[in-house]
Parts: structure tokens; C-alpha cells; sequence
């Protein structure tokens, strides 16, 4: 874990390095220092890996912040329904053609909607997980069922590119100013209540007990949590296993506190976007595969490893 | 430390406890005994301020419960849970220092001083050598263990105690109660256990409040409340003392067959 920013320095320069541009030096027909360099670099290299370490990092810090919120070390951020609301709603807005910055507005729009739903549903249980796990189940089923119902009334034309984003894709991402920001100020809050997300973990109840007022932290979870999802699904899609596994692997080093945890997951995560995105575009260049299914196919060998290892 | 005026608890219209008039002295014993199912942990859990008051009130070191903040209540009351969940993992040692939470200021760090008392907590607990542990790995006495030792690393001035012998084998229910007792003649600090071994409650608390199922409750002088009659309708079973002969002038309480 003390090799944690070499690694996450090595992943940044391998993305920004190699890529399909590395196949086609292979072909002989672009060379590195050409006039195309500068373009390539800051307006296709530099924002994709930007946005891979930004949506990783976001993904690793919201499924940390959502398995303390549910009490469950193997829960995903995507078990509130959140992302499902927000890729529904991006979802209908490319079936109606709209496209670009709109999607992302979409997402937001979907994920906030889900956000109040929640809220609105466990304010009377006093935001007990049980509650919250339910709706979180119900609504992620809801979600799922509308998405198979959109996916099968498209058209042929926009099925593709559907099925491709929803797969978790970085192809095409532009600056993602917005999405540093939300990681960038959602750090500094989560860093600021660390040390009440450290006795959340024991329980609300056992948190009051020993002086949290366990109500206002498990609602700025919940509201930081489903963020994070939202920034990232905005920027990639629905990439599941970041968030499930990378909080997972950070505790696996005997990191529990959460002033601790919370940072190095997040750049553990972005760290192993990176990497997977340069995989996912290099391997089987100029074909492209999303990340999504790279990072599931990749992590879950690794996940059932680490398990057995500490078992 | 704790007092109570006319403090009613119920749940779903059932009422727990009716108009109950407490007052826990620094220094004292407190056990409460009641069948399952009549308010004990509720109770506590009320008094502990985890659970909202209906009716009457409670006052600690002569201010209303109600209007302490979360922090100052944990400073002086410490609780101790039935069952402790132990979801993620983590150390014994940074389990037990969790428990400094409510003396610490905001951003401020443990110091030496707060590890000392954690140290001294875990070998009162004999769990010094599990210090580096997981404490999803210990066993469930140790756990519960683990559990009194943070509650003694809160160092608060009053003990809520719900079934503090759970999951305890006999030399440990011995050694943690008497760890009570020290504390409480020694510091000055009061405990309220709820228990369900009537002879340890005659052995360790100086006062009892039996809670009846139907919301009646009777307190005094453990002597004075520890009879048959009153035990045979707490626990609606027959219940006989016997003279022992290795401990003359104290009676071991047994359940008769009937």
C-alpha cells in the first residue's frame, strides 16, 4: 500500500502514453512528435484519462461511503438504485435523440428524482438501513425493468450506442471539469467527517450511543454517496465493480479508519480505471471494448483471490 | 447521577413502565429484573436518551436529558449494547479507541493519554495479547469482552448495563461484575445492569427494580425486594431460597419444580 502512488503514477503515464496510437506507430504512419501530437494529446489522450481516474476514484469513495451507510462491507452503490435512476433518465433522453451535455444534465436530473424518492419513503423510519435497503432493492429492480423495456422499443439505430454506454464506455469523453469538481469538494467534506464515519461503522445505534448524532451523518452519506454515483455514471456509464471491490481491498490492508480508507480507495480506484481503460482501448486496437466489462472481467478473479488469501 | 420523574415508556400503546420515579446515587448498584419481553433494555436504551420520551422526565446531574447534546450525554453515560454488531473489520485496539470519541475536539487526535487508558481497559478485560487482532476473529465471549472494554476506554460516570454477563463464562461474570463493583466503590461511578441471574444480582447490586409484565415496577434495597412472593409473580414460576452452607446468612435463590 506504501507503493499506492507509484502505481497511481505509472497507470497515469501508461494511459496518457500508449494507446491505439501505439498500433498505429505500428503501421508506420504517425510518428510521435508530429503536428498532430499536441491535439491528440490534450484533446483526446489527456481528457479520457483524466475522466477514467476521476470516475474510478468517484465510484471507490461512493461505494465506501454507501456500504457504511447500508452497514455491509459487500454493498454496491448501485443497490440504492441510484445509477439506475440516473441511467434510466439519460436512457429516454437518447431514445427522444437528445444528446451531448444534455445526457449529462439527464443523469443528474434522474439520480436527484431517485434521491428525493428515497428520502421521501424513509423519513418517517428515521433512514433505518433496513428501510433504506429495501427501497434501494425495490427502486434498482424498478429501474433494471424499465431499462430492458427502453432497450427493446429502440430503435436499431441508437441500440448500439445504448447498450455500449450502459456497458460502462470512456470513448469520446471530453474535460470532465464538472465531475473534478464534485470529486475535489466531496474529498475535502468526506475527509471532514471521516472521523464520524468511523463509528457510523459500528452501527447507528452504537454511534449515538457513544455521542454521533448518527441521523446527520448517515444523511450526508446518503447525499455524497448518491453524488458520486451520479458524476460517475455521467462520465462512463454504469461501471458496477469499482465500488464493490476497491473499499473491499483497501480494508483487506488493514486500513479501518476512514481518514485513511477514504483517500486511498479513491486513488486505488482511479488508479485501476486507468489502467482498465488502457487496456480496454490498446488490446484489441483499433477495436474498442468498455470498460465496464474489462473491469468486471479482470477484477473478479482478483476480488475471489484477495477473499481466499485473507480467509 | 440519573434521575427519573414520573417516566412512563410504552411501545405500541403497551405500556413498559408507569410513572416511574428513579434516583441513582454515585457509588450505587442498580440491577434490573423483569421477564423477557418487559421493557428492560428498553429502559435502559430510554435512560441512555437512544430513544425518544413520551411522557415524564429524566435528568442527568440536574439537567434534562432532552436538552443535552449527543456528545455531552455520551461523556457522562456509557452503554452497553444486548448484542454488538461487528460488521467491518478491524483491530481490538482501534475498536477500544473509538470509544475516546465523545472527550475528543473537533480534527483532534488520540493522544498517549487516551491509549493508556485503552491499555488499561483491554488487560482489565484480559484481552491485552488479542490487541492486534481482528475482532471479527475473537470468539463470542471475547467479543463481549472486547465490548466492556470500550465501554471502560468511554470512561463515562455512569454504566447502563443491558445483560452484561451475555455470552460470559462463570469466572468472567465473576470478574467483570466485581470490576463494576470496584468501580462504583472506588470512582464513584453508578451502574444499572439488567440481568437475568437472580444470584448475581443479590450478590452484586445494593438496589433492584423488578419490572411486572402488566407496566408496575417495584425498587428498594436488594434485601428488602428479593423474596419469594415477589419473585415467584416476577417470573411467574415458583421460586424458593435455600440457606447455603458455604456462605451462611446469604440465601442462593432456586427455581423449584412444580
Amino acid at each position: 500500500m506504501k507503493r499506492l502512488p507509484l502505481f497511481l503514477l505509472i497507470s497515469l503515464v501508461i494511459s496518457l502514453a500508449c494507446s491505439s496510437f501505439i498500433y498505429s506507430l505500428s503501421q508506420g504512419s504517425i510518428s510521435v512528435f508530429s503536428d498532430n501530437f499536441s491535439v491528440i494529446f490534450f484533446h483526446l489522450r489527456l481528457p479520457r484519462t483524466l475522466s477514467a481516474f476521476v470516475c474510478g476514484a468517484l465510484l471507490a469513495l461512493s461505494g465506501s461511503l454507501m456500504q457504511l451507510l447500508l452497514q455491509n462491507p459487500l454493498a454496491d452503490p448501485y443497490a440504492l438504485g441510484i445509477s439506475g435512476g440516473a441511467a434510466l433518465m439519460t436512457l429516454i433522453m437518447m431514445l427522444f435523440g437528445i444528446s451531448g451535455s444534455w445526457l449529462i444534465g439527464g443523469a443528474w436530473l434522474g439520480s436527484l428524482i431517485t434521491i428525493a424518492f428515497i428520502l421521501l419513503i424513509n423519513y418517517q423510519q428515521r433512514f433505518q438501513t433496513h428501510a433504506l435497503l429495501l427501497t434501494g432493492i425495490a427502486l434498482a429492480c424498478g429501474f433494471s425493468a424499465c431499462i430492458s423495456f427502453i432497450l427493446l422499443i429502440s430503435p436499431q439505430t441508437t441500440l448500439h450506442n445504448m447498450l455500449f454506454w450502459l456497458s460502462g464506455d470512456l470513448n469520446g469523453a471530453s474535460m470532465p471539469t464538472l465531475a473534478c469538481w464534485i470529486l475535489f469538494v466531496g474529498f475535502v467534506m468526506c475527509y471532514w467527517l471521516a472521523p464520524g464515519f468511523n463509528l457510523i461503522g459500528r452501527g447507528e445505534q452504537e454511534a449515538r450511543a457513544l455521542g454521533l448524532s448518527s441521523e446527520k451523518y448517515q444523511f450526508a452519506l446518503f447525499l455524497l454517496s448518491s453524488l458520486f454515483t451520479a458524476a460517475a455514471v455521467t462520465l462512463a456509464g454504469c461501471i458496477g465493480f469499482i465500488g464493490l471491490m476497491v473499499p473491499h481491498v483497501t480494508r483487506l490492508f488493514k486500513h479501518d479508519d476512514h481518514r485513511i480508507l477514504l483517500p486511498v480507495s479513491a486513488l486505488l480506484g482511479g488508479a485501476l480505471l486507468t489502467f482498465a481503460d488502457t487496456f480496454a482501448r490498446t488490446l484489441f486496437a483499433p477495436q474498442q471494448i468498455p470498460v465496464g466489462i474489462l473491469i468486471a472481467l479482470l477484477g473478479v478473479p482478483c476480488f475471489v483471490w484477495l477473499l481466499r488469501k485473507t480467509s | 447521577m440519573i434521575q427519573t420523574k414520573d417516566l412512563t415508556i410504552s411501545i405500541n400503546n403497551n405500556i413498559l413502565c408507569h410513572q416511574l420515579n428513579l434516583d441513582i446515587q454515585p457509588g450505587k448498584i442498580w440491577g434490573i429484573l423483569g421477564p423477557n419481553a418487559s421493557g428492560k433494555t428498553t429502559l435502559l436504551q430510554t435512560l441512555a436518551g437512544l430513544l425518544p420520551i413520551k411522557k415524564g422526565n429524566i435528568f442527568i446531574q440536574d439537567r434534562q436529558l432532552s436538552q443535552l447534546s449527543r456528545k455531552k450525554i455520551a461523556q457522562t453515560i456509557g452503554f452497553l449494547f444486548q448484542e454488538m454488531k461487528m460488521i467491518f473489520p478491524q483491530s481490538v485496539e482501534n475498536f477500544c479507541l473509538l470509544a475516546r470519541y465523545p472527550h475528543l475536539s473537533f480534527l483532534k487526535k488520540i493522544s498517549s493519554h487516551d491509549k493508556e487508558i485503552m491499555i488499561h481497559a483491554l488487560q482489565q478485560m484480559d484481552l491485552i495479547q488479542k490487541r492486534n487482532e481482528c475482532i471479527t476473529r475473537l470468539s463470542g465471549g471475547e467479543k463481549r469482552r472486547l465490548a466492556i472494554a470500550a465501554l471502560l476506554t468511554q470512561t463515562p460516570s455512569t454504566y447502563l448495563l443491558d445483560e452484561p454477563t451475555n455470552h460470559l463464562d462463570i469466572r468472567h461474570q465473576m470478574h467483570v461484575l466485581n470490576h463494576f463493583r470496584e468501580l462504583s466503590k472506588k470512582q464513584r461511578v453508578s451502574v444499572m445492569m439488567s440481568l437475568h441471574d437472580i444470584n448475581l444480582a443479590q450478590s452484586f447490586c445494593d438496589n433492584l427494580l423488578l419490572i411486572y409484565p402488566e407496566g408496575k415496577t417495584v425498587q428498594g434495597k436488594t434485601c428488602d425486594i428479593l423474596t419469594e412472593n415477589n419473585l415467584t409473580r416476577l417470573y411467574q414460576h415458583p421460586i424458593i431460597s435455600l440457606q447455603s452452607s458455604w456462605q451462611p446468612g446469604k440465601e442462593t435463590i432456586c427455581l423449584s419444580q412444580s
